[in-house]
């Protein structure tokens, strides 16, 4: 029974991820090449990462700390990566009452749900943690039993991460009995991710620099805070057959503790009312809005109750703050930090608007939005409203939700860098030329690529072809054209601004066309769908 | 008040409706039988205008849903087999939004939310979360946001599963009411003593073909109309 499970188990997470292409051979291969270059990127990242502490770390006598911050950066990303998974896959599955209603022990259901936890988590750990050992025997010799040490205790590793992903995916299960807190719980847990994401990505190169040189002092407190991750080090580096032992035991104990005493209680955790508070119905009174208005109130609506969609979808919109604030407060101390090369003959609020426009490419509302239409498609489909102002009232909702952002950091810009008339233009016009952009982009893509089969929107946010397409032809069509026109305006020194503000131009002029596109045929193309 | 024509409609190779042709007078409710997969939802989606058909012609009130489909629609309500709406929204919301889409005045909308909502005993949880309904729940709301721009044909997919029998009871009496007042009503059902009671006429569909149409004492004569249909079920088999 438990093997059936498991296989069930594994067969919907691999279909999961063959869905992202659609039915499509051409989009399926486009998308295993998109898919194949971003964890190639990561890989290579993470292998960056290493090769710049990996030298510094084994002349201090220090290679068991370069292991174990292998074991520790691995862990951190499996905790990250699982947790909403846990609470998913453990204690939301929508088939968990029917599985329990069965003659199946419930350890044993328990047992193949966290089988796709630990599968996620060595898919984290393949990103993460192997490029250590590659880039470890790129430099030095590598003998079989300190590789062997080395793949056995990342292979132990998801079992360390286990007990904590499932206690954090139960306090947010726990914090679903009440929908609104699920959802400022869930939207508060991945702005924090993403805090924790920005920070260390910004920051990498000093943190590597610190651990160069305080590596013995970090050494200590690592063997005296985080003993598994010390017996991790100490296995591989020394090949000690007995802190590899102590260490198994460090995460197989924590393991086998929680999955009795989840088991023991897992009927009990299901069968808990999650019903949600009643609210008393009091007639009110309505205003009457006219269709298209009804329809993008709806979609605003939709975005701002999903958290997941939020975070992926207005990520640009959170980074454009970010930015936007940043660049006040620090100066241009900021430019170093993000990379930029210094001596442009650019105005700094110009070279952080620029900034601002690539994160509003990357705001990926409208998208997705025809498909997660899902099952409900056949509401707009019934209505008697155009097909025409139903897709318009996604571009609206997509332009609506990013317009008090991209104010505001026109706002601030002004306030903070100042400039001409052209300068305070592009301000304003250039993010919002890339938002009307990609919101029309987004629609016109999404009709093209829809996928209605989902059964977890998040598969319709992150997974689409529609979603990674428009990403991608958003980056080609604003940001390229970008770079080259920034590159054109260096050449002619003052003409920076002028060329961006015709670029902005062009941006809207192109919109539009896209948008009589989207209108030909929509009712036709819409009852297609 | 519906006039189906010639109707075809294909999957690929497969053809899911044959040839179909109906005519459901202002009045009239007419019972759509057939076993699954025979081709009632593909049908009824075409009526709607909710998919498109390959041949033929569907007129609502003497208009041609292709030539009219936003006109078409304005007189129809629909109801799907399985209720899936917005659960984002409450089920006051949800209701205000397709009175907002139907262009309804508020004072009418108020009227008939009340009317309606009371009717099926829906009114205390109108303010709660449709993701918190039960599937009986939804079935109710989806008929409350049907009822809400007084359609002339209602058309609906299977619409007493999931309903308490006091719904039921209501929403029977509702269509007879409706029928009264000039409305006609085409409805597919798997309980064919509903449909022996409550429908005027009767059109059995068999593999996307009509096998048979007409009043409900001439389909059923001396017998009744469950072993009628399992007579054609055996014939055909």
């Amino acid at each position: 029974m438990l093997k059936s499970l498991i296989k069930v188990r594994l067969y919907s997470l691999w279909k999961s991820f063959l869905q992202i292409g659609g039915n499509k051979k051409y989009v399926k291969i486009l998308m295993a090449a998109l898919m194949l270059y971003a964890f190639g990127a990561m890989f290579f990242t993470s292998g960056m990462m290493y090769y710049q502490l990996c030298g510094a770390l084994v002349s201090s006598g220090l290679l068991w700390l370069y292991f174990a911050l292998a074991g520790l950066s691995a862990f951190c990303i499996c905790l990250l990566g699982s947790v909403m998974a846990a609470d998913s896959q453990l204690f939301e599955a929508k088939d968990n009452e029917l599985l329990l209603s069965m003659p199946i022990r419930a350890k044993d259901v328990l047992i193949s749900r966290m089988c796709v936890l630990l599968t996620l988590n060595y898919f984290f750990i393949l990103l993460i943690a192997l490029p250590a050992g590659v880039v470890y025997a790129m430099q030095f010799t590598v003998s079989v039993a300190g590789a062997a040490i080395f793949i056995v205790a990342f292979a132990v590793l998801p079992f360390l991460v286990l007990p904590i992903s499932c206690f954090f995916g139960w306090l947010i299960a726990l914090a679903s009995s009440k929908a609104r807190l699920r959802n400022m719980f869930i939207l508060l847990f991945y702005l924090l991710l993403l805090g924790f994401y920005f920070i260390g990505y910004t920051r990498i190169n000093t943190y590597i620099a610190k651990i160069i040189a305080n590596g013995v002092p970090l050494a200590a407190a690592i063997k005296k805070a985080l003993p598994p991750f010390y017996l991790i080090g100490n296995a591989i580096a020394d090949k000690n057959p007995l802190s590899l032992l102590f260490y198994i035991l460090c995460a197989a104990i924590p393991c086998v503790l929680v999955v009795a005493l989840i088991s023991k209680n897992y009927y009990k955790i299901m069968m808990t009312s999650k019903r949600t508070a009643e609210v008393k119905y009091v007639e009110k009174d309505v205003r009457a809005l006219s269709a298209f208005s009804a329809l993008t109130k709806k979609e605003i609506v939709f975005f701002l109750s999903r958290p997941m969609y939020i975070m992926n979808a207005g990520i640009g919109l959170i980074m454009m703050m970010v930015l936007v604030i940043a660049a006040a407060i620090k100066g241009e101390s900021i430019l170093s930090t993000m990379g930029v090369p210094e001596g442009l003959p650019l105005g700094f609020g110009t070279a952080v608007c620029v900034g601002v426009c690539f994160c509003a490419t990357m705001v990926m509302i409208s998208a997705p939005s025809v498909s997660l239409e899902g099952k409900c498609i056949w509401i707009p489909k019934s209505i008697p409203v155009k097909a025409e102002i139903i897709l318009r009232s996604k571009i609206a909702s997509h332009i609506a939700i990013s317009l008090p952002f991209v104010i505001v950091s026109g706002i601030i810009c002004t306030i903070a860098f100042g400039g001409s008339i052209a300068e305070i233009a592009t301000y304003f016009l250039l993010p919002l030329s890339s938002i009307v952009f990609g919101a029309v982009f987004g629609v016109v893509i999404n009709m093209k690529f829809p996928k209605f089969d989902w059964i977890n929107e998040t598969v319709a946010i992150k997974q689409s072809a529609s979603v990674l397409i428009t990403m991608a032809g958003s980056f080609g069509f604003v940001i390229t054209p970008l770079i080259l026109l920034l590159y054109l305006g260096i050449k002619l020194s003052d003409m920076t601004n002028i060329l961006l503000l015709l670029f902005c131009a062009v941006l809207f002029i192109v919109s539009y066309a896209l948008y009589a596109l989207l209108k030909k045929n929509a009712d036709e193309k819409f009852t297609a769908l | 008040m519906l006039r189906i024509e010639h109707l075809t409609k294909k999957y690929g190779e497969k053809v899911a409706v044959d040839d179909l042709s109906l005519h459901i007078k202002a009045g009239q409710i007419y019972g759509f039988i057939g076993h699954n997969g025979a081709g009632k939802t593909t049908t009824i989606k075409a009526v709607c205008g909710i998919s498109s058909f390959d041949g033929g012609e569907i007129y609502i009130d003497g208009v041609s849903i292709k030539n009219d489909p936003i006109g078409c629609k304005k007189k129809i309500a629909y109801i799907p087999d399985n209720p899936d709406l917005y659960d984002f929204l409450s089920g006051i919301k949800y209701l205000n939004f397709i009175a907002d889409v139907y262009e309804i005045s508020k004072s009418d909308r108020e009227e008939r939310i009340r009317k309606y909502a009371d009717m099926f005993e829906l009114t205390k949880d109108l303010a709660n979360p449709v993701s918190s309904y039960s599937h009986g729940m939804k079935q109710k709301l989806a008929l409350i946001s049907a009822l809400i721009h007084s359609p002339r044909l209602m058309v609906l997919d299977e619409p007493f599963v999931g309903l308490d029998p006091i719904a039921s009871h209501s929403l029977k009496q509702l269509m007879r009411d409706m029928c009264k007042n000039g409305c006609a009503i085409f409805f597919s059902t798997h309980v064919l003593e509903v449909a022996e009671k409550l429908c005027d006429r009767i059109a059995i569909i068999r593999n996307g073909k009509l096998v048979v149409t007409g009043t409900t004492e001439e389909v059923k004569g001396n017998t009744s109309l469950e072993e009628v249909f399992l007579e054609l079920e055996d014939k055909d088999a």
